[in-house]
């Protein structure tokens, strides 16, 4: 009886179990990808493009500090355009352990001092623009054991090219993501996102996140170009980075509430 | 004219001509799409149209749909399970497949800045489920903080909150009601709250579906109610063939013709096809009882098509043109797309009828049979006989007739004076419906969902975020809501003015104190929230501000003294300043359009009638004639304008077809009773005599052509939509005066005229008019 009922437990459960799991070389995959995004100390010239559905665009220039240790990834922006706003700075620390909260600061010339800002979920919007802060602090790298990850289908006509689906394992995971299922486009010779697509937590396509121009730096391949189609609102944000210099010489410092005031 | 064709076989291949030409027309029915939204009200040239296009895409404004939570009592939307209600409520609305997730406005997403010592935080004004213990107090103390929100998203006496979401492109409002309806039914709420549904999107998708109702049920009711009067009048079966024929061939290449030159079916033009079928089957009754009586007398029936159609070809004419002058009049005046196409579409229907019934029933007649002969006295039995002793009172006493008729007409203008001219949205729906109710409770408790908003512009070189330009348009918004009779503004200053007091609250400016200070609280707030989080209220490059101003109400003649008082206001603080501030929003879209409206109506009004006179005068070769056809449709449109006033009617974009079309259609029971005359005059009456035989001749049918046509406009009591309703009424109102106006006064007039002068009168040329 104990077999019967084992049998009819297993007979139920594995269906489930076969869809639940990621497949394995898709993981394999996704980990490769992941290695290019855990770069070092980074410094860059950071354009943000933010075009509405309708009228002009917003353009911003900015320096971009990026660098770690062994518990937290850090990034730093600067704005150094329009005029109004040179010299206010944007800093997040982003906790390796994901039981940890995140810290963040912003400087603001008319504030004349550098305030802590609470952090943000990973699903909230990043700065104003199409990427969330996750999409940012991952670059390009998921963690593989949040999605069931479908098995790799060639783009027809383009060899290098390979496609994984991607659902978040479950209902919490979705909401704390902002996406309901991603599909990634791979460069499967360098191991790189070269688009990914976003549906958001009603099952509508979100937006497409394309990355181009890439930069090899070292072993490291680094996109020059990133643009988001917001194909819900029609918002655009385009990322340009520049003078692109891994392992770059600046101080830690600038990666503190108040290396933020000094950048001005 | 003769349509007798001797050959079977032609006649058959005519016969399937005409039906591939209705099938040619009418498969433009299929093309045919619905436009319910106030800017199809207004012309495609309109300058506040174009501006409000150009407002609604810069800063990405869509109509909204609204959801308040009611309570009963002031302060029950703070319990915490009331405003655990509305953090559910606000995501439900956000998992609505229809609905932009990222733009649902409440309580639970709108933001606020504060500091906490040395943290500085943006977030909702409601915390996020579950709601903390001093959820109350947070709130309470952010809108201190942010008290633009008091009004707009949360009622004053927090008896009720609001939730605004806005539609993704595309998306069918009616449907996304029932599904925002089923996520608000789920909802668990507490006891005393209740769920209205309103908002321009509702009101989109509401006239939407009555649209689709009125043509489900106005249209057939119209058709059968026609083939009923039909088998009353011509006890036939091929009568009510005949009919059918030319309903169809009417409806089918009219409608059809509208989908292939792409015309929407608008609100207005929702009844256009009931009531086309009504205009269409008058002819049919006429030629067909006139054939019927030709058998009855013996003749063949090829002799007695024939003979009916050389006899009847030129009144029918004659009558089809005048209706026809009425719409054509309407069309060449109005302003409006709508009544513009509902006035041409309607003069082709009407070309169109007169066009089946004098070569297609013909044609019918002869492959399928003439109706029963006893047709002939069944019109008798049923038309309405006037009583002989009224007929000897109103023959003997024209000139009380004339006076009483004279007084009537005295006292129809004086009440018409009374007719308000006004128009009101809402008021397309019925008092007791879902609609129309849920916008009273918002309106009752919020600052209002009508808005009349400002577009500022900075002219090349100058900033808006300048101290001086943000304390200029912070002066606009306390005048329209102190003088200007707004009940809430709201702009992008308002949130520089809270973030100004939030981290700085000891400062006596609460303004930011320069442009650069402006935009780095602006970048504050950008970056947290989604993108694009400011563009309803300024461009990102500063050069374009959006001012929302409420309303309580979208009533043109209350706010008419708005929209002036705010234009005076703006040219007079915005001239020199490096700015424009024009007005916009869709109260001042109806006003654009409903303003020049009166003056168009009563053009049209005389356009159509100075049209029916002339084409009276050319076909009656007389100026004398011509007037003599319009003085009773015209003192039957003052009864009924007075009959407007004493009712309250609204003269509005609806009603006011009344009057055109009243008269093309209330022409023909002058231009009927005229021709009795002449023939009374001929055969010798005079007097009291002649009054009598007129009565005698057209009284009967004439009053059954009445009832017909009052009857069929009657069909649009049946319409969802209440000013058609009223149109029907007043135009089946107009035809019943306009017949009884005809009867009393034309031969009152020749009693007198030929009292004492019987010999000097020539008998005047016949037309067979007896329709």
């Amino acid at each position: 009886m104990r077999a019967l009922l084992w049998l009819m437990m297993s007979l139920l459960t594995l269906p489930g179990l076969s869809v639940a799991a990621s497949d394995p070389a898709s993981i394999a995959m996704m980990e490769a990808v992941g290695r290019h995004a855990d770069i070092g100390r980074q410094q860059a010239r950071l354009r943000f493009v933010l075009t509405p559905k309708s009228g002009a665009a917003q353009v911003r220039e900015s320096v971009a500090y990026r660098g770690a240790d062994d518990e937290v990834r850090k990034l730093a922006i600067v704005f150094e355009s329009p005029a109004a706003i040179r010299g206010s700075g944007f800093l997040t620390w982003d906790a390796r352990d994901p039981a940890l909260a995140d810290d963040q600061w912003l400087y603001l010339p008319a504030l004349r001092r550098t305030r802590r800002i609470p952090g943000r979920e990973r699903g909230s919007y990043f700065l104003g623009t199409d990427m969330s802060y996750d999409d940012i602090r991952s670059f390009g790298r998921i963690q593989v054991a949040e999605y069931r990850l479908s098995p790799q289908v060639k783009v027809p006509g383009q060899p290098h090219l390979t496609e994984i689906s991607g659902e978040p394992v479950d209902a919490a995971t979705a909401k704390d993501l902002g996406y309901s299922r991603v599909l990634w486009r791979i460069d499967t010779q360098r191991a790189l996102i070269v688009q990914s697509t976003h549906w958001d937590l009603q099952g509508q396509v979100l937006k497409t996140v394309t990355y181009d121009d890439f930069l090899q730096l070292g072993m490291q391949w680094t996109p020059r170009s990133i643009v988001v189609n917001n194909l819900k609102t029609g918002h655009r944000t385009e990322l340009y980075f520049s003078d692109i210099a891994n392992d770059a010489i600046f101080d830690m410092a600038q990666l503190t509430p108040a290396g933020l005031e000094r950048s001005r | 004219m003769n349509t007798t064709l001797t050959s079977r076989r032609s006649r058959i291949w005519m016969m399937a001509g005409l039906l591939v030409v209705i099938a040619a027309f009418g498969a433009g029915l299929t093309r045919i799409y619905k436009q319910p939204s106030i800017e199809a009200l207004v012309p495609k040239d309109s300058s506040a149209l174009s501006l409000r296009s150009t407002v609604r895409s810069t800063f990405g404004l869509r109509d909204p749909l609204v959801v308040a939570l009611i309570a009963e009592n002031p302060n029950d939307m703070l319990t915490a399970d009331a405003l655990t209600a509305v953090s559910r409520a606000t995501e439900a609305l956000r998992q609505v497949a229809q609905i932009d997730p990222d733009q649902v406005f409440s309580i639970a997403t709108e933001q606020w800045v504060r500091t906490e010592g040395d943290e500085l935080r943006v977030e909702p004004l409601l915390p996020a489920l579950p709601l903390p213990p001093d959820a109350e107090q947070q709130l309470k103390r952010a809108l201190d903080a942010a008290p633009d929100y008091r009004g707009t998203l949360i009622a004053q006496d927090y008896s009720a909150a609001l939730i605004a979401a806005e539609l993704r492109d595309g998306v069918n409002p009616a449907d996304t009601y029932e599904a925002v309806l089923e996520q608000m039914n789920a909802l668990d709420l507490p006891q005393g709250i209740t769920v209205h549904i309103a908002g321009e999107a509702t009101s989109s998708g509401f006239l939407s579906r009555y649209i689709d109702r009125d043509a489900t049920v106005l249209t057939p009711a119209a058709a059968a109610l026609m083939l009923v009067m039909l088998g009353l009048f011509l006890h036939s079966w091929r009568g009510l063939a005949a009919g059918a024929l030319v309903m169809l061939g009417t409806l089918a290449t009219t409608v059809g013709l509208m989908g292939w030159l792409g015309s929407p079916l608008y609100v207005i033009t929702s009844c256009l096809p009931a009531v086309l079928l009504c205009i269409s089957i008058a002819d049919v009754v006429h030629y067909g009882e006139r054939v019927a009586r030709l058998r009855s007398e013996g003749k063949a029936a090829t002799e007695a098509i024939s003979e009916a159609l050389h006899d009847l070809y030129r009144p029918m004419l004659l009558t089809s043109m005048t209706t026809a002058a009425g719409f054509v009049g309407m069309a060449l005046t109005a302003a409006l797309p709508p009544l513009v196409d509902y006035g041409w579409y309607a003069a082709f229907g009407v070309t169109v009828a007169w066009i089946f019934t004098v070569v297609g029933v013909p044609l019918l007649f002869q492959l399928i049979g003439t109706p029963s002969t006893t047709v002939a006295r069944s019109p008798r039995r049923l038309a309405l006989s006037i009583p002989t002793r009224w007929t000897d009172f109103l023959a003997e006493y024209p000139l009380l007739v004339l006076s009483l008729v004279g007084l009537l007409t005295a006292l129809g203008v004086s009440l018409a004076t009374r007719v308000e001219f006004n128009e009101e949205r809402i008021r397309n729906f019925a008092q007791d419906s879902t609609v129309f109710m849920a916008d009273r409770a918002l309106n009752e408790r919020f600052a209002g969902v009508n808005f009349l908003d400002v577009y500022i512009h900075a002219e090349p070189g100058t900033s808006l975020l300048t101290p001086d330009q943000l304390a200029r348009v912070a002066g606009l918004q306390t005048w329209m809501e102190t003088e200007g009779g707004f009940a809430a503004t709201h702009s992008v200053v308002d949130l520089l003015r809270n973030i100004t007091r939030a981290i700085n609250p000891d400062r006596a400016q609460t303004l930011p104190v320069s442009a650069e200070e402006a935009e780095q609280f602006l970048l504050l707030y950008e970056i947290s929230g989604p993108p694009g989080d400011l563009r309803q209220e300024i461009t990102s490059d500063r050069s374009q501000l959006h001012l929302r101003g409420h309303l309580k109400t979208a009533n043109y003649q209350t706010n008419k003294p708005v929209v002036e008082a705010l234009q005076a206001e703006l040219d007079q603080r915005f001239a020199g300043s490096g700015l424009n501030a024009e007005i916009t929003g869709s109260v001042h879209v109806t006003h654009s359009f409903f303003g020049p409206y009166l003056p168009s109506t009563l053009t049209g009004i005389s356009a159509s009638a100075a049209m029916v006179f002339l084409i009276c005068a050319l076909l009656q070769r007389s100026l004398l004639q011509g007037l003599l056809c319009i003085v009773p449709v015209g003192a039957a449109v003052l009864g009924v304008f007075g009959f407007m006033g004493a009712l309250g009617i609204w003269l509005n974009v609806a009603t006011s077809m009344f009057a055109s079309i009243g008269i093309g259609l209330g022409v023909d029971f002058a231009i009927h009773t005229l021709h009795s005359i002449r023939s009374g005059l001929s055969r010798g009456h005079a007097g009291a005599a002649l009054t009598r035989f007129v009565y005698a001749d057209v009284g009967r049918p004439l009053a059954a052509n009445a009832l017909i046509l009052a009857l069929g406009f009657s069909i649009t009591l049946l319409s969802s939509i209440p000013p058609l309703r009223s149109f029907g009424l007043l135009v089946a109102a107009t035809i019943c005066a306009s017949y009884l106006a005809a009867i009393l006064i034309l031969p009152s007039l020749y009693a007198l005229a030929t009292r004492h002068r019987v010999a000097q009168l020539q008998p005047a040329t016949s037309e067979g008019v007896t329709r």
